[in-house]
């Protein structure tokens, strides 16, 4: 079993207790998504060249809802989840210095990559930030066809040092980047604890500058793809889904990451009525 | 669990446990019936011609049933045929009651005549069901033999005890030829039936589990279950409006606590 170590870590992130996430918060709770500077496209002005440089795609909307992904606020009542998710997200990350969130689940199907690709699509309505979305499930990569695109060119060859980040990544408008993946990689925790992948993930973000980088990972009780890239992350959030999850392998997956790497919160989807 | 959107999503997340009891009963049913031992079954007919009897025909043919089926008779076919040879282990009691459920009457009765008293038996069925095809057919015939001699012992008794004593019942004894071939083993039947049994029980042993290691389900379930509140709560998409505005006013467990806060404070 993969020791977790403390990788990105500061103080901040050491110092961050599970309470502070879970429980009700003073502050913050009150600034509902309205409070914000949202637009419903992707329209901010070009300000950064590296960002500008990659690859422009556009996202059907109509394929996205079919996948039950959300481009605009309008597109159904789930967003205004995922908008309020977004600004927990944000200032929680803003509050400690953090870039870097990994999104996992308990166990397959929770749905990890539904939360991932509308989390991101919620922090790119924000025109003043700028959002990475990696695809880092690499034994099985779905966000491209969940957003039905088709890159050029995949992530892994961007996190093994063969390609430079604009030649890997593709851009939605102006605020939002994706690293997809069209196909499998072999040994995905090898992969992914490699220095290679480290240096390419720092490359990314010198290179794009981005408010936040949030990695889908696979779930975290059935592989250990989600521990290797611990050291990678400032902070990790568990998918829950209402129609599977135990309150078991929700513990489970909170000790997988005990010690090692904050926990920013869980996100129970699939709930049912109270 | 709520509802049959309950039961629905009890049977996806377990799935795979009914699905493997459901696969061991068919095997286990299917292995069985493959492994039962071939069963023949013989039939005497005994067929009254006159069935005019005081008293009643078919009472009287129930009274001989249960004479033959009694202890003693059984055990004397035992001896006589050699049954249950192949088992010197097994206790007389068990002999006894393994032949009786081997044995099965079957009368059709036919209405009596107009102004007289009691039924009229048509036809008595014999049936004897044994793993030897020869031995069935035996003891079968041994069977409505006995039947027909103790018939004539009571017609021949005094008058006023059982019968008019006027007339001989039986007429006719057509004998039990020895089976062909076995009883089909209803592979079809038993898998249908080891189905219904399995998914039964499959279904009930998913629902315990359920009970004990409980869905987290919705964020007061949650938080109870586990101790952590949730970030934020997303619905069944299907279920949700489509347009935001349609949407409730508080769809997320962060605005319900923020609420709850306010109430506590509050009150």
């Amino acid at each position: 079993m993969t020791r977790l170590t403390a990788g990105r870590g500061d103080a901040s992130r050491r110092a961050f207790r599970l309470e502070q996430v879970l429980r009700p918060q003073p502050d913050g709770l009150g600034a509902v998504p309205d409070a914000e500077p949202v637009t419903n496209i992707f329209s901010a002005p070009p300000q950064n060249r590296n960002w500008e440089a990659l690859r422009p795609v556009t996202l059907s909307e109509d394929v996205l809802l079919g996948h039950g992904i959300f481009l605009n606020a309008a597109s159904h009542a789930a967003t205004a989840s995922f908008d309020i998710l977004r600004t927990r997200v944000f200032q929680i990350m803003q509050e400690n210095g953090w870039k870097r969130l990994g999104v996992t689940a308990c166990t397959a199907r929770s749905g990890t990559s539904f939360v991932a690709v509308n989390l991101a699509l919620a922090c790119a309505r924000r025109a003043d930030r700028r959002t990475v979305l990696l695809d880092l499930v690499l034994s099985a990569p779905t966000l491209h066809r969940l957003l039905g695109i088709t890159p050029p060119e995949g992530l892994n060859d961007c996190l093994s040092g063969d390609l430079p980040p604009e030649a890997a990544l593709v851009r939605v408008g102006h605020t939002l980047a994706l690293g997809l993946n069209t196909h499998a990689a072999p040994l995905s925790a090898e992969f992914l604890q490699a220095d290679a992948t480290a240096r390419a993930l720092d490359r990314i973000a010198r290179h794009l500058r981005p408010d936040l980088v949030i990695c889908d990972l696979p779930p975290a009780l059935l592989r250990d793809d989600a521990i290797a890239m611990a050291p990678q992350l400032d902070a990790v959030m568990i998918v829950a889904d209402g129609t599977q999850s135990t309150a078991a392998a929700l513990r489970r997956a909170v000790r997988v990451f005990d010690g090692g790497l904050p926990i920013l919160g869980v996100v129970l989807n699939r709930a049912g009525k109270a | 669990m709520k509802g049959f959107a309950g039961m629905a999503a009890m049977i996806g997340r377990r799935w795979r446990l009914i699905g493997l009891v459901l696969a061991t009963g068919f095997v286990l049913t299917l292995l069985a019936v493959l492994r039962q031992a071939p069963i023949y079954e013989a039939d005497a007919t005994v067929e009254v011609v006159s069935p005019v009897v005081a008293g009643g025909a078919a009472e009287m043919l129930q009274v001989l049933q249960l004479h033959l089926t009694t202890r003693a008779p059984l055990l004397e076919m035992i001896d006589r045929h050699g049954l249950f040879s192949d088992q010197p282990g097994l206790p007389v009691s068990a002999k006894v009651e393994d032949l009786r459920r081997a044995i099965r009457f079957q009368t059709v009765i036919l209405p009596a005549p107009e102004g007289v008293e009691g039924s009229g038996v048509a036809v008595l069925h014999i049936r004897v069901r044994l793993g030897d095809a020869e031995r069935a057919a035996r003891v079968a015939n041994d069977l409505s033999q006995s039947l027909l001699d103790q018939a004539s012992a009571m017609a021949r008794e005094p008058e006023g005890r059982h019968t008019a004593g006027a007339s001989v019942p039986f007429a006719r004894l057509d004998r039990a030829l020895t089976p062909e071939s076995p009883l089909p083993r209803m592979i079809g039947v038993s898998l249908c039936l080891a189905g219904l049994v399995s998914l039964g029980l499959g279904l009930g042993l998913a629902l315990l589990l359920d009970l004990w290691h409980p869905v987290l389900h919705n964020a007061a379930r949650m938080e109870r279950a586990s101790g952590l509140r949730p970030l934020v709560v997303i619905g069944d998409l299907g279920a949700m409006p489509r347009h935001p505005l349609d949407a409730p006013p508080a769809p997320t467990g962060v605005v319900r606590s923020t609420l709850g806060r306010i109430r506590a404070a509050v009150f």
